[in-house]
């Protein structure tokens, strides 16, 4: 975190030298403070995050889901300890958010409403996959006013294998062993790429296989990590296993809450 | 030669401050900047910091948690700075600034009492921070509580970034001042006694680091009277415990990592750190 | 500390952006010659944006037995005025082996409001008594320009009461009734300001020196004014309680 990022090289290096002689001149000459500078009002900004982080692993007849349940206003201010940012939408599939809350309801709210449609025109619930594309062409459809999410949708599919799909807030929709978005995903996802992924260790290490059990104790223990260095991530687990042929369970753990 | 008319330019607006302070690599920074690049976080310790005074005496305390955006960049950060031996200053703000100030701060005020052989007082380091925070227009981002006894009596100070200072009988700053500072309206009353002002400063931080994302993991406090000083902590309080261990054991056996290539250094272990936390 | 957005909480004090909202006394002060000194009346709060730091401010700084400046703006840059004029003015009677007049004072603060008027916002009343020409009461705004007055008010809270003081103020006020000016001012600012606040103290210095009150809203003699009714806007079936 100490060094400068950003800079790309676009020019020939000449030309890049001499832009910088040019700006180090500019600067110097009025650097910015000795410029009054006015204080700009923020603009209404339509978006807020909340923070918080979720996470889905998918096995052979399984997926988890969990999420902490801290809504944070500004990183900083705690509004609640007992948000749900996972969503049960029926037996198979799992909506899991993070980002705008707002967005996040409604997107629920959308989703819910598709599904119920879907049971009365068809006499069945939508299965994971299909609600998976619905969800991806919801997203686009709001291509230029997106909904500020990071969506994970998780669930058993049409076959009875366990399924994440992971989206972006305009919907570029991908299926995935696990994923995690949110405010710890960049602590989250290394650690479940060394623990499920194997993507650090040698070819011929023992790998262990990835049971529900030990899906659902590296769930917890993604958080508690996460927990102790995020600061918006906090308070409570919120952990939901979809197992094939089973009812969905929830569960709640503790997590530290400063 | 353009860059010894840079260099002209740089000198000549006093930005060499010579000792800690060197403001010169601050164009190039600027330059750098517009060139596209991004100027780096800095360690901020989004705080809790707390004093209340009472009856002789005075209380302050601090969590420990430093941040850098929303990353714990360490668990155990000291906040609670001895500036001499009954005179504490508390810091909320920029990690390194904090450091730096207080530092100065504490030798000046030794070198006092060592030039006049009395001691330093409240009002003195109050006026060094002030002056030294003010000439550098609130871009040293230091937040202070200066408190301490001396012999006029117990004194609690607040020294702002650019220079405010106030006097106040208890109060609280940082991220988490809001949190704490609503305990302290509550249950603030005039000539408490030491365990009762201990208390309530103990009961605001807990508030702090409870209520605010930036403040955490353990409480330091620090008891000033005339006669002695006593420092307390790390204290952890009950909600900044690890409620459940971990369930897997994460070490990887020997051969996790493939080896590329060997060689072999001989060294002898002098001091060895714990690193466990 | 306010709750920082992004944009300050990444704060790169080297830039010029700042981590907290700069702490300024949104204020009320209000002053008044009478026929033997001066009356400084201000209310108590200090706000750093919609945080009020400090609800018992003392506004009123004594520069010398019978001087008191009145500071208005950001808090940092008036005490360091006050600090700084406070020694020249202290310098100045010692060298000189006598007592600055008020003028003297006045100008001494003129010159740095003036000199770093780029670099400074501050305002404030400089009101005081001595021999040579009784009680005087002059207003530096931010800018450094000097005007004598009889009666002024400075500091947000002032657009409140502007027209009440023109309309109190006559030649030959007493102290008695002066101080009742500025208190009632003083309490009519507070009412309408919001970030004026806390309690009222108020200052008299005439030729004997400086006297200091405090008047707490909790404690009688605290010049509260009484909110003025509203008005019955709601339909008749709807009841209201008057």
């Amino acid at each position: 975190m100490s060094n400068f990022t950003g800079i790309t090289a676009t020019m020939n290096p000449l030309a890049e030298m001499a832009q910088f002689k040019q700006n180090m001149r500019e600067v110097a000459a009025s650097p910015e403070w000795r410029t009054s500078k006015l204080i700009e009002r923020q603009r209404w900004n339509p978006y807020s995050m909340e923070g918080g982080s979720t996470a889905a692993i998918s096995g052979d007849n399984f997926a988890i889901v969990a999420s902490d349940t801290r809504m944070t206003q500004n990183d900083i201010n705690i509004l609640t300890r007992d948000a749900e940012k996972i969503h049960v939408l029926n037996d198979s599939i799992i909506l899991s958010t993070s980002g705008f809350y707002g967005d996040v309801i409604q997107l629920r709210k959308v989703l819910q409403s598709r599904l119920h449609k879907y049971r009365f025109d068809y006499r069945a619930d939508m299965s994971a996959d299909l609600c998976a594309e619905l969800l991806s062409r919801n997203l686009y459809y709001r291509r230029f006013f997106p909904y500020y999410t990071g969506a994970m949708l998780a669930g058993i599919d049409e076959n009875g294998k366990g399924a994440v799909f992971s989206y972006d807030p305009i919907g570029c929709i991908e299926r995935l062993g696990y994923s995690a978005s949110g405010a710890a995903e960049p602590m989250i996802i290394p650690f479940l790429d060394c623990q499920i992924g194997h993507v650090t260790v040698a070819e011929d290490y023992e790998k262990p296989p990835l049971t529900i059990e030990r899906a659902i104790s590296l769930m917890k223990d993604a958080f508690r990590g996460a927990a102790e260095r995020e600061i918006s991530t906090g308070d409570k687990i919120h952990l939901v296993i979809a197992e094939a042929g089973k009812p969905i369970v929830q569960k709640f753990l503790p997590l530290r809450e400063d | 030669m353009v860059s010894t008319e840079v260099k002209n330019v740089a000198a000549h607006m006093d930005m060499d401050r010579g000792g800690a302070f060197d403001f010169s690599n601050c164009i190039r920074n600027q330059a750098m900047c517009k060139m596209g690049a991004k100027a780096p976080k800095l360690t901020s310790t989004g705080t809790t910091i707390v004093a209340v005074s009472y009856k002789g005496g005075l209380v302050m305390g601090a969590d420990s948690r430093a941040t850098a955006g929303n990353i714990i960049a360490d668990k155990h950060c000291e906040k609670v700075h001895k500036l001499t031996e009954s005179i504490y200053a508390c810091g909320a703000g920029t990690a390194a600034d904090l450091d730096q100030v207080t530092k100065m701060l504490s030798g000046n005020l030794r070198l006092l009492e060592l030039n006049t052989g009395r001691k330093a007082r409240v009002i003195t380091a109050l006026r060094q921070a002030k002056q030294h925070l003010f000439n550098y227009q609130g871009y040293i981002g230091a937040y202070l509580l200066i408190g301490g006894v001396d012999p006029t009596g117990p004194h609690l100070y607040m020294c702002s970034a650019n220079g405010t200072t106030m006097a106040f009988p208890f109060t609280a700053q940082g991220s988490g001042s809001y949190a704490a500072i609503t305990i302290l309206e509550r249950d603030f009353k005039v000539d408490m006694t030491k365990e009762e002002a201990e208390k309530l400063v103990q009961r605001a931080l807990e508030a702090g680091m409870h209520g605010d994302n930036a403040s955490g993991n353990s409480l330091n406090l620090v008891i000033i009277e005339p006669k002695e000083t006593v420092f307390k902590g790390p204290i952890v309080p009950e909600f900044c415990k690890r409620p459940e261990p971990n369930d897997l054991v994460y070490k990887f056996k020997t051969g996790a990592t493939k080896v590329l290539k060997n060689k072999t250094f001989k060294y002898d272990i002098i001091e060895s750190m714990d690193i466990s936390h | 500390m306010d709750t920082m957005r992004e944009e300050k909480r990444n704060a790169i004090p080297a830039i010029g952006y700042y981590p907290q909202e700069e702490i300024s006394t949104g204020t009320t002060l209000i002053a008044m010659e009478y026929n033997g000194g001066v009356v400084v009346g201000t209310d108590s709060r200090t706000s750093a944006g919609s945080f009020i730091t400090s609800r018992a401010t003392n506004k009123i700084t004594p520069i010398t037995d019978n001087l008191v400046v009145c500071r208005s703006g950001s808090a940092a840059d008036t005490q360091a005025i006050a600090d700084i004029a406070k020694y020249y003015i202290e310098t100045f009677s010692m060298m000189e082996n006598e007592n600055v007049t008020i003028y003297r004072a006045t100008q001494i603060f003129r010159q740095f409001l003036y000199n770093y008027r780029d670099s400074l916002s501050a305002s404030v009343l400089v009101a005081g008594y001595d021999d040579k020409l009784g009680g005087q009461l002059y207003a530096l705004p931010i800018g450094g320009f000097v005007t004598r007055q009889r009666s002024t008010a400075s500091g947000s809270g002032s657009t409140f009461v502007q027209g009440f003081l023109d309309s109190k103020w006559r030649p030959d006020l007493t102290l008695e009734e002066c101080k009742a000016i500025v208190k009632q001012a003083v309490g009519l600012a507070v009412f309408r300001d919001g970030s004026s606040g806390g309690v009222v103290r108020v200052a008299t210095i005439d030729k004997t020196g400086t006297k200091l009150e405090l008047f707490r809203p909790d404690k009688p003699g605290f010049p509260s004014v009484a909110p003025p009714k509203g008005h019955l806007s709601f339909p008749d079936h709807i009841e209201q309680s008057v």
